[in-house]
């Protein structure tokens, strides 16, 4: 029995020890740390995962240094700032060269290795759209990260314009996060008509639907025709040579029809003529409504018709001429 | 009468492939697999809001004997709602390749994932088409945080960053931040199927404590980390990829909010309005579409679906589409379907207007060029139900009595023809009988 209450009273003893040694070093008077976990571990918050049950750390950053590195691996210019002023001015970052940003992240005081050290890159044209750039520990506590437009081109494809810099600190044993705009760097334009293309989908940016471009068909261009008034010209000038000819037989009277038969033959040149006419009036159907099949029956029909009636009909001429030579009679002499 | 019965036999075709997978729309049995007993009660209000929806929630272990999808081909339930992420194997016959074939035939899916998930459940996402971040890691975020009543753990985050769609969500967003406590996922932007309706904000990274930190692109982060994707697949069958089981629970529903970095405060978080939206999507109760009747004609003749077309007609393509939310049937009304017109290559491409009654249409000019033309419509809009239809019409050229007749630069020789014959008539009268 009483060799238990001695080892309590020891526990008890260390115990209260143990807790004003946390305090001093920590100062931090909300936490009740696990008195054999203190004693575990070195009580530097170099080691947040382990400290967060016990201690609220604050995480907080002093100072920043920004260096731009051309292309060439040459160090172009420096530039310092303190925590919560603007240490990147739209500095432009050419293809290949980029930009260091060294940062010592403190917890309670003292360098530490908080679990997010990133910077946030979001592109000013495009709203949510964001890059990481994830800082990495240097053996004396300062995180180094490097921007660079390929970077940026890994994760949100081709991008140029302005991009806002936040650099962002948090560690599950810090309630608080540290959020330091740092300002802007400019990328070189994008190509024409490159739009970005994240490679993962988020929520507000992502395809919606494969609506496509609209096509609409563009129609053959009908030939070039002349103009109405040339066609008509020309119409005329087709007509003339028949007005010629009406106007030349009006003059010399070759439409008198003098010799026109009487009696049965001027039945029968009627009729050739009339057969004559139908039939040229059948091709202008034809050419105008009907077809081969529709044409050719009357075409045949009229044609016989008027074969035979023209026999007929020339007959009667030929034997009326006859007849008039026999009488003594020459008819006047036509020209051929 | 062969023309109006092929086009009748393609719309009643077209009707059953639009209506196949919403013979399961309709219906309502839920099996919900909880991982352990504890969820019955921690997820109480979830269940309750799913029923008070209309559907029948069977809530069973996961090592149930006897649990079964579908007696041979027919479904013994249209939904499996996932909430056992540890679950290493399921009673029953179930088994992953079982829930696959199952969602296969159109079964629709809810997986909820936790830190700690197990192979299986992370296996089943994968098969989903939906990258879980490793094992081990779960997402933080120290700005984007649940602050309320002095909580600290950055694992459990706060987000705004939802899809606005009223396909997914219906017309009202959640009015508070979503909490969530989990792992991230990661969807490719060239993933066809899978949607995000629910990122992590700009802050947030999905991080294993005990690994060094990714670099991006492979450390999810931000936006890129997904925290509810949904997957729609081919047949129409959904699903939804939860990286949180908490996100359901009655805990974070009745949560009150408390944006750490902001300080801004919320009495309830929004997780119960995003819960329930997004399931009844994965359930078919929203966001399902119906086309039917499609039909042609000649706008000139009225004649209706001809076939073939001639090139350079006039005519009218025309299909009724209805939207289906909670078994309520109504007009559609979207101004980005399209129908192309494509033998090869795609002559005519237009979005199909319509007036609000549910009839879409287009009227356009049949190009010059003839051949075997198709009416395609592939419609896919995040959260709509996918209309996939095609029909055949030859389109043939002029016959050669359909050309323009009596051009007037034709005049002259129309003239010349008839002057020649009016001649021939007139010479033969002068010479047989003139002087």
């Amino acid at each position: 029995m009483r060799a238990q209450h001695w080892l309590l009273l020891c526990l008890l003893a260390t115990s209260i020890l143990c807790i004003i040694a946390q305090e001093d070093v920590a100062g931090d008077a909300n936490s009740i740390p696990d008195p054999a976990a203190a004693a575990e571990e070195p009580p530097t918050p170099a080691q947040p995962k382990k400290a967060k049950a016990t201690t609220a750390v604050v995480l907080s950053v002093g100072a920043a240094e920004a260096e731009v590195i051309a292309a060439s691996g040459k160090r172009l210019s420096r530039k310092a700032a303190d925590y919560g002023q603007a240490l990147l001015d739209g500095v432009s970052l050419e293809a290949g060269a980029s930009i260091e940003v060294t940062f010592t992240p403190q917890a309670d005081g003292a360098a530490s290795k908080p679990q997010q050290a990133m910077l946030l890159l979001q592109p000013k044209a495009h709203k949510g759209l964001s890059a990481y750039a994830v800082a990495k520990a240097r053996k004396d506590g300062a995180h180094v990260v490097s921007l660079s437009q390929a970077l940026v081109e890994k994760q949100l494809g081709s991008l140029g314009g302005k991009l806002s810099v936040t650099l962002l600190l948090g560690d599950p044993a810090a309630p608080k996060g540290v959020r330091w705009e740092l300002g802007t760097v400019k990328l070189p334009a994008a190509e024409a008509g490159l739009q970005p293309s994240p490679v993962y989908r988020t929520a507000l940016v992502q395809p919606i639907s494969n609506v496509l471009p609209n096509i609409a068909h563009i129609f053959r261009q009908p030939d070039k025709r002349p103009a109405a008034a040339v066609s008509l010209v020309f119409t005329a000038l087709a007509l003339a040579p028949l007005a010629l000819l009406l106007l030349f037989l009006l003059a010399t009277g070759g439409l008198g029809l003098q010799n026109f038969p009487t009696g049965a033959g001027s039945l029968w040149a009627l009729l050739f003529h009339g057969g004559i006419a139908s039939i040229l009036v059948l091709y202008w159907l034809f050419w105008t409504r009907l077809n081969l099949a529709q044409t050719l029956p009357p075409a045949l029909g009229l044609g016989a018709v008027t074969a035979a009636v023209g026999y007929k009909a020339l007959g009667a001429l030929a034997d009326a001429r006859l007849q008039q030579e026999r009488a003594g009679v020459t008819p006047a002499k036509k020209g051929n | 009468m062969n023309r109006p019965r092929k086009m009748a036999i393609a719309a009643v075709v077209l009707l059953l492939a639009a209506a196949m997978p919403c013979a399961l729309c309709s219906g309502k049995r839920v099996l919900a697999l909880i991982g352990s007993e504890d969820i019955r009660s921690s997820h109480s209000q979830y269940f309750q809001g799913l029923r008070d929806a209309g559907l029948e929630v069977d809530v069973r272990g996961h090592k149930d004997s006897g649990l079964k999808l579908a007696d041979y081909d027919t479904p013994r339930y249209d939904h499996l709602l996932l909430l056992a992420p540890r679950a290493t194997s399921f009673g029953g016959s179930l088994s992953k390749a079982s829930i696959l074939e199952w969602a296969d035939a159109g079964g629709n899916l809810l997986v909820a994932l936790a830190p700690g998930a197990s192979d299986l459940v992370r296996g089943l996402a994968a098969d989903l088409g939906v990258e879980v971040d490793a094992k081990g890691t779960r997402l933080y975020d120290h700005f984007s945080r649940q602050a309320a009543g002095g909580a600290t753990d950055p694992s459990l985050v706060a987000t705004s960053a939802w899809i606005d769609s009223d396909a997914f969500l219906g017309a009202a967003r959640p009015s508070s931040p979503v909490l969530f406590r989990g792992v991230a996922q990661a969807v490719p932007t060239s993933s066809e199927l899978v949607t995000v309706l629910l990122s992590g904000e700009a802050t947030s990274y999905s991080h294993d404590p005990t690994k060094a930190a990714a670099e991006p692109p492979l450390l999810p982060a931000g936006g890129a980390a997904a925290l509810v994707s949904a997957v729609q697949s081919r047949n129409n069958a959904r699903a939804l990829v939860v990286g949180s089981l908490d996100l359901l629970g009655d805990e974070l529903f009745d949560a009150a909010v408390e944006v750490a970095e902001s300080g801004k405060s919320y009495p309830q978080s929004g997780n119960r309005a995003f819960a329930l939206a997004a399931t009844l999507w994965a359930f078919q109760q929203r966001g399902v579409l119906e086309a039917s009747a499609p039909r042609h004609r000649n706008v000139v003749t009225g004649e209706e679906g001809p076939s073939p077309y001639r090139v350079k007609d006039e005519v009218q393509f025309e299909i009724d589409i209805f939207e289906v939310e909670g078994g309520e049937r109504r007009p559609f009304k979207s101004d980005d379907v399209q129908v192309s017109f494509v033998m090869l290559d795609p002559y005519i491409r237009q979005p199909l207007q319509h007036a609000g009654d549910g009839k879409f249409s287009l009227r356009f000019t049949v190009p010059d060029v003839y051949g075997v033309f198709k009416y395609a419509i592939d419609y896919h809009h995040a959260g709509y139900s996918y209309i996939n239809l095609e029909h055949v019409v030859p389109v043939r050229p002029y016959r050669h009595d359909e050309y323009e007749r009596f051009i007037l630069a034709a005049y002259p020789y129309y003239a010349s023809a008839a002057s020649t014959m009016a001649a021939f008539l007139v010479l033969g009268l002068a010479f047989l009988y003139g002087k």
